[in-house]
């Protein structure tokens, strides 16, 4: 068990001018890293060194919100060495945390002296902001299923749609849009949100549709924004009003298959891109999760997929030089458009179709 | 100034690199519940390591009188002792030394990965001091069938969609439940928890000093308030009384029902029901200490949700057990039928009591949250009457009642 005492009768509560922070001397040496320990020259006396040397001559205390510290300095484990004392604290350092030095030279006269330091930069919050829309294309299908909004930092949940509009060109605002879900569709680090499109507005002759007609209609242009006073889950505005303006084209209502993308194959002994160019707008996040990439052994090739073009393309970046041999692209059937409909069905369809493909995994095979 | 970096011997700076000098962090990553054996080992649950660790104490000394234990400001001042600000601190359990009679408190310092447990000695002077775990002889059980912490708990909003609040206690681990409360009985320990099987909660009982043996039996009980068994919530609490003439466990379970299970039922592989006497009301249990009031076995047990309650461990001889027959079908509440059963008396607590233990034979060690101030103040108070009177003024604190008083003291 570690024994030392307290010889600390007074309890100080020093005001300390906010954001100074001392410097280094040859006197005093602040730790230099989160482990380090603080070094303090003593006056030079010879007797010093049989003399008991501890909290009394070199005390370090962490400075609270008010500017003040209290009467416990940090624990930890005094070394004489030559003519400096240095204090090595039981636990290290934290970033970011002002620190006050307490010293005093070994002759029982001296006041004692404060020295105020800091070692890193406190974590900062950023600033909330919107990062991106998805679709990022600014003509979009009349059967649109679902945005995808990326935030900065985690948002305030359960008040999305209090803040997110879609208005025509004559600035109608349609109330009616969006799903309203009990529970919003936020991603696990609560940064991005997404916001469907009311399904029975899609699919045609259902009774939403009937009534109230579809949202989006071919050859309109509309906006969708989000309001600048949207919190996020540490009370900060998104401060500026956010809009995505958009024309409305025909719907995708025909079955999507990998054979309308074209593929533009890598040469041998190179570092060639390879790249897939569909034949529509994809859905970003599935694009992110549904495609490999394969050798004839089945071996998943080393690389990343970026997407581009407005989500009408990925390439595949190869972390090697392409050698010869047959390869494979492994595409997840749960695949889909912008507008909900997969590599095996259509969102919207009158029930079973000939054209499904109800294979799970689909391929694009090619040789080089 | 060269010479000066050499100082540090390079086995402290590679201590020093991982986590706190006085704590074996490669063994130990955090320090939970916490219990003494008479002889002065102290037992700690370790949630990440998935341990039981044994630190050998036994070798403190006895104080020579009673004493009293007035630590104010708790948090502020491990924190200040820790090097941080006292919202990065945790406190995590509280214990008093069989021997020593001195205040052992369990922490983690800071969050997430950076975060760094630390065991705390407030000695009979009120003084803090870190306790070096790396100059005590300790030993350690790996627990089984933990959960492995990829697992988070659900959101579950009440009415209304979930609050920020009720959205980040879904994020929590459910490892986080694995260790609960710790008890050490005639040479063995037990422990409350759950493990990674969907009938989860579980009672483990190894043998000190530890052979690697390890017990482990499911426990399922019939839950009063909430109208259906359940096998998952584990106990939060726990004691080892005598009751009906054999060693059983008394439990309490969140939302609040009290339960016992002899412990001859505890054995490995076993599916044991628990017997439900009674439900304490709704709320959730922190601690229960054993002490003796005027020659009674007694039971003292503090909630998150209410005030304390002093139960007597007679009360529960031949108690009745409860069963879904005994009730119409439907959640119960401290509305209608709750408190039920010998559940003793709610005691007056003046705040909310965070942590107790016994201190010695009159005094329970309390972590208090003081309700004028919110500060955390670790007191000494009576067991009979185990509140400090400076958030109250009575007819007795005034000049003219204690002048017309006087002669009643001369008396």
């Amino acid at each position: 068990m570690l024994k030392f005492s307290f010889n600390l009768v007074f309890f100080l509560s020093i005001i300390i001018n906010s954001g100074v922070v001392a410097q280094s001397t040859p006197e005093l040496v602040f730790p230099s890293s989160l482990q380090g320990s603080i070094k303090f020259e003593l006056s030079a006396n010879p007797n010093s060194n049989k003399e008991k040397l501890d909290y009394d001559q070199l005390a370090v205390y962490v400075k609270n919100s008010a500017e003040e510290y209290g009467s416990n300095p940090i624990q930890g484990q005094h070394i004489r060495e030559g003519n400096y004392l240095i204090f090595k604290p039981y636990f290290p350092f934290e970033s970011g945390m002002i620190y006050v030095a307490r010293t005093k030279k070994n002759n029982s006269h001296s006041d004692y002296s404060f020295h105020s330091f800091q070692i890193g930069k406190k974590k900062k919050i950023e600033e909330s902001k919107i990062i991106s829309i998805y679709p990022t294309a600014s003509q979009l299908p009349e059967n649109l299923l679902r945005f995808y909004i990326y935030f900065n930092t985690p948002m305030k949940k359960g008040e999305a749609l209090k803040h997110i509009q879609l208005t025509d060109e004559a600035g109608n605002v349609d109330n009616h849009t969006f799903m309203e879900f009990k529970q919003e569709l936020w991603s696990s680090d609560d940064k991005r949100l997404t916001i469907l499109f009311d399904p029975g507005r899609i699919k045609r002759g259902v009774t939403t549709n009937i009534k109230e007609g579809p949202a989006l209609i071919e050859g309109k242009r509309y906006k969708l924004s989000i309001s600048g006073t949207w919190q996020d889950v540490y009370g900060q505005k998104l401060s500026t009003k956010t809009t995505k303006e958009f024309e409305v084209i025909n719907a995708y209502r025909h079955h999507m298959k990998v054979a309308d993308w074209v593929v533009n194959k890598p040469r041998t002994n190179n570092n060639d891109t390879l790249t897939i160019h569909f034949d529509r707008i994809l859905d970003h996040a599935l694009i992110q999760s549904m495609f490999k990439l394969e050798d004839e052994e089945n071996n998943l090739m080393d690389g990343y997929w970026e997407i581009l073009e407005k989500e009408q393309l990925v390439q595949f970046i190869p972390k090697y030089k392409w050698e010869k041999g047959n390869y494979r692209i492994v595409i997840d059937g749960r695949l889909e458009d912008i507008s909900g409909n997969n590599l095996q069905n259509l969102l919207d369809h009158t029930k079973t179709s000939k054209e499904n493909n109800k294979k799970p995994l689909q391929y694009i095979k090619f040789k080089i | 100034m060269k010479n000066l970096s050499k100082l540090k011997a390079p086995i402290l700076a590679i201590i020093l690199t991982i986590g706190s000098a006085l704590v074996n962090a490669q063994s130990i990553k955090s320090l939970d519940a916490l219990e003494f054996s008479p002889e002065g080992i102290l037992f700690a649950g370790d949630k990440i390591s998935g341990a039981i660790h044994a630190f050998d104490l036994s070798s403190e000394t006895r104080f020579a009188e009673q004493f009293e234990i007035n630590a104010y400001n708790i948090d502020a001042q491990v924190a200040a002792a820790l090097g941080t600000a006292s919202g990065n601190l945790k406190i995590n359990d509280m214990t008093v030394h069989p021997i020593s009679g001195e205040v052992f408190i369990s922490v983690t310092r800071g969050h997430g990965i950076d975060a760094l447990p630390a065991l705390i000695k407030v000695n009979a002077e009120s003084q803090l001091q870190i306790v070096d775990l790396t100059s005590l002889k300790s030993t350690s059980q790996s627990l089984n069938k933990l959960p492995d912490g990829s697992q988070n708990f659900i959101v579950r909003g009440t009415m209304a969609p979930p609050t920020i609040k009720e959205i980040e206690k879904s994020k929590v681990p459910m490892r986080t439940l694995s260790i609960m409360d710790i008890e050490y009985h005639k040479g063995e320990v037990f422990v409350a928890g759950i493990t990674n099987e969907n009938f989860c909660s579980v009672l483990r009982r190894m043998p000190y000093p530890f052979t690697g043996e390890e017990s482990v039996s499911n426990i399922e009980m019939f839950h009063i308030a909430h109208d259906q068994y359940e096998t998952r919530a584990p106990i939060r609490s726990f004691l080892i009384e005598n009751i009906d003439g054999i060693d059983q466990m008394v439990a309490s379970y969140t939302c609040s029902p009290l339960v016992l299970i002899p412990l001859d039922e505890l054995k490995n592989g076993a599916k044991v029901k628990a017997r439900t006497i009674g439900d304490m009301g709704n709320g959730q249990p922190i601690d229960m200490v054993s002490f003796s009031m005027q020659g009674n076995n007694m039971i003292y047990v503090t909630s998150n949700s209410r005030t304390p309650r002093v139960i007597s461990v007679g009360g529960l001889e031949k108690a009745k057990v409860y069963t879904e027959k005994d009730f119409e079908r439907g959640g119960k509440s401290d509305m209608d039928i709750l408190p039920i059963g010998p559940m003793g008396k709610p005691v007056m607590f003046t705040g909310s009591a965070l942590q107790v233990a016994l201190l010695n034979p009159m005094q329970f060690a309390t972590i208090r949250r003081d309700p004028d101030t919110g500060s955390m103040d670790l007191e000494s108070v009576s067991i009979y009457f185990a509140n400090k009177m400076n958030n109250l003024h009575a007819e007795m604190d005034f000049p003219q009642y204690a002048k017309e008083h006087e002669n009643d003291k001369k008396k």
